[in-house]
């Protein structure tokens, strides 16, 4: 009798112990700041999710947001972690991956006063409160190929990608195809598929095949190109163009890059969210809202300097709106 | 009569203390983890168990987590309780919610589908089980072994069906289809993800019970787990015994995948289970094999899933304490007999 009296008095002495510096700790006020969320299906440090939170992280410093983020978030979890951040007060989620839309799409239905930025999916119920936003970077695609059609010693051009019939990545071949014809018409275009999101090995053999076919300059729409841009004796036998994400100092042979900037579309969802002018629908990055970039590798704007004028000219005709390139999720016709 | 009771209820108490016993050291040695972070495990704890069951929407997510959990258990809690290891009941769930949801593509949509793919998906794990099943009573072979690499190859035949055959046409990812609407789980509670799979689940709780307690089977399992000597000395079929115990775990491994299928996700991904399978054996040894316990402790694990997401974002912990507090688990619920033992020659515990 007498032990059990004693666990009683343990367990009650605990729970007061527990319960008193809970009231301490979590109790006091908080200051009400916007809370903002991203949820991530890979490890953070994948360049997908980095695009994002680089500019998250940003954000949090310079608009005195609350950011906080979950990673490895598999597609079963993904509706109970909104469920939380919602719960604790979050006010804009990011779910940043394609095979969450359609949590983001029942969950933005049933929480009205929370923003949704979904970032890349399909059929999307935008309701009030939901933006899709994907890599729509055709216009930094159109300048480099522009760049690739100036620069190209055998009118032969390339592009490495994933998959055909992939609308998002259509629409960049298609701005760089249309680019590249913009300079030249007659310029030969040759895309050569690799049948997968992630093989650098799969990537740099087909540039390989491409290079010996008489290619000169590659767009690297996936990883993996670069290796294959250089000859045994490090001399450079073809260029090549980062994607995405800036990969200028990977290699002396990238020209430049077509570069997803997400802070500025981040920053307006963000400040859209907290004085009610948010706008539904799907948010198209672009080269005026500074979206959208070409960034040059310095080593080769000093070499080409002919080809980096044309494109900084194109490039201020592409903000003030005299060249249009549309978005084109058709199959790209080199 | 009066006897008899008595010594259930002793046995009942003592599996109960070293539930707790277990639990009760995970938590102090997660304890010892957070306090290494600088994070205050009392507050983590409070944290976790808000993550968990904060508000009904918190609590519902609980619930939906806890569904597969507990449907695989109370499976694996038969053929734990037979003394057979079914180790394989990843690669049945995932054999069975993929053989279900073509079932209901097949057949497409209306009550009929639906009952269907609940019968093919459960059908789909109990012959995945039924190799290694039959391995075991004809040839001998270890079932923690052949279960065990089962789970590889049904995996891996899953991505491979959903990423060929079976692979929906909308989508450059691997997955299947979507099942029709009309034979997905009905949610129970409006405006929640809670799905009739929960009360699939918990009706099969005193089913399960009733089979194992008062059924001539159940007594068989029991004797064949205990005593395989007295048993085959008895005139059972031990063989037939440990057969139909170890497809029966796989029968609920497959109607824990279907069920998640039908009730949460509506189509076959790569990541449709982050492991339940794997966690259904540590819950049904921390429930001792006894299905009300089995149920307690789904809950248990259902909700430190889910409050370490919660635990994750708000005090900078990997979600990877899942997977630590789950095997401290492992570890204290295998070591908690001879604890036990330990505590009462030393007078501590008397039971």
């Amino acid at each position: 009798m007498k032990t059990s009296y004693i666990i009683g008095l343990v367990v009650v002495a605990i729970i007061v112990i527990a319960g008193a510096y809970y009231y301490t700790t979590t109790l006091s006020p908080q200051p009400q700041q916007f809370k903002v969320a991203a949820i991530y299906i890979s490890p953070l440090e994948e360049p997908w999710n980095q695009a994002l939170h680089q500019s998250l992280l940003k954000a949090k410093n310079e608009l005195g947001i609350v950011y906080n983020y979950s990673e490895n978030v598999g597609d079963s979890t993904v509706a109970m972690v909104m469920t939380q951040y919602v719960s604790a007060g979050f006010k804009m989620i990011f779910p940043h991956s394609w095979s969450y839309h359609p949590v983001t799409n029942a969950t933005a239905a049933q929480y009205r006063s929370v923003f949704f930025a979904q970032g890349s999916g399909m059929n999307m119920n935008y309701g009030n409160n939901t933006v899709l936003y994907d890599y729509h970077i055709q216009e930094a695609a159109y300048v480099a190929g522009a760049i690739a059609a100036k620069i190209t010693n055998t009118s032969k051009i390339g592009i490495v990608t994933a998959f055909p019939g992939v609308g998002d990545v259509d629409n960049l071949l298609n701005g760089f195809i249309a680019g590249a014809k913009s300079v030249n018409p007659n310029v030969t275009i040759v895309i050569s598929y690799i049948y997968d999101w992630y093989a650098p090995s799969k990537a740099k053999e087909a540039a390989a095949g491409l290079i010996e076919s008489g290619v000169d300059v590659i767009y690297s729409e996936r990883y993996g190109v670069f290796e294959a841009c250089k000859d045994s004796n490090g001399k450079i036998i073809a260029y090549a163009f980062g994607n995405i994400v800036d990969q200028n100092n990977a290699s002396d042979a990238v020209i430049g890059s077509v570069v997803w900037d997400t802070y500025p579309m981040v920053k307006e969802l963000i400040q859209r969210a907290q004085n009610g002018t948010f706008i539904p629908g799907d948010y198209i990055a672009s080269m005026s809202k500074g979206t959208s970039k070409f960034v040059w590798n310095p080593v080769n704007a000093a070499k080409f300097p002919e080809a980096k004028a044309y494109s900084d000219t194109l490039v201020q005709k592409i903000i003030n709106g005299s060249v249009v390139v549309p978005l084109n999720f058709g199959p790209p016709s080199p | 009569m009066v006897e008899r009771q008595l010594t259930i209820s002793r046995g009942t108490k003592r599996s109960i203390v070293k539930a707790l016993l277990s639990v009760v050291l995970t938590l102090a040695v997660t304890s010892v983890v957070f306090l290494i972070n600088n994070v205050n495990p009392i507050l983590a704890f409070i944290y976790m168990f808000q993550g968990a069951f904060g508000d009904i929407n918190l609590a519902s997510e609980t619930m939906i987590r806890m569904t597969p959990i507990l449907i695989v258990s109370l499976g694996l809690a038969v053929s734990f309780k037979c003394k057979i290891w079914n180790i394989g009941a990843e690669g049945q769930l995932y054999i069975g919610a993929m053989l279900g949801t073509i079932a209901a593509i097949g057949i497409g949509g209306g009550p009929l589908s639906l009952l269907a793919a609940l019968v093919v998906g459960a059908v789909g794990g109990l012959l995945w089980a039924a190799g290694p099943a039959l391995m075991k009573v004809k040839l001998g072979i270890n079932e923690v072994i052949t279960t065990f690499l089962m789970n590889f190859v049904g995996i891996y035949l899953v991505q491979w069906m959903i990423s060929y055959p079976f692979r929906s046409p909308d989508t450059y990812f691997p997955e299947s289809s979507a099942i029709p609407s009309s034979s997905a789980l009905a949610v129970i509670l409006p405006g929640t993800r809670l799905h009739l799979g929960v009360a699939l689940a918990l009706a099969l709780v005193p089913l399960v019970y009733f089979l194992l307690e008062r059924t001539t089977f159940g007594y068989k399992v029991k004797v064949v787990g205990e005593n395989p000597e007295a048993a085959r000395y008895g005139g059972m079929e031990i063989g037939k015994v440990i057969f139909v115990s170890l497809v029966f775990s796989g029968l609920l491994a497959g109607l824990a995948g279907i069920t998640e299928v039908m009730g949460i996700q509506f189509r076959v991904r790569g990541s449709l289970s982050p492991g339940y399978g794997y966690t259904g054996i540590v819950v049904a040894l921390l429930g001792n094999n006894n299905p009300i316990g089995v149920a307690l402790a789904s809950l248990f694990l259902a909700a430190i899933m889910n409050g370490s997401s919660t635990l994750a974002w708000t005090m900078n912990i990997p979600m990877g304490i899942v997977d630590l507090m789950q095997g401290l688990l492992f570890i204290f619920v295998l070591a908690s007999e001879p604890l036990v033992r330990f505590l009462e020659r030393r007078g501590v515990l008397k039971l």
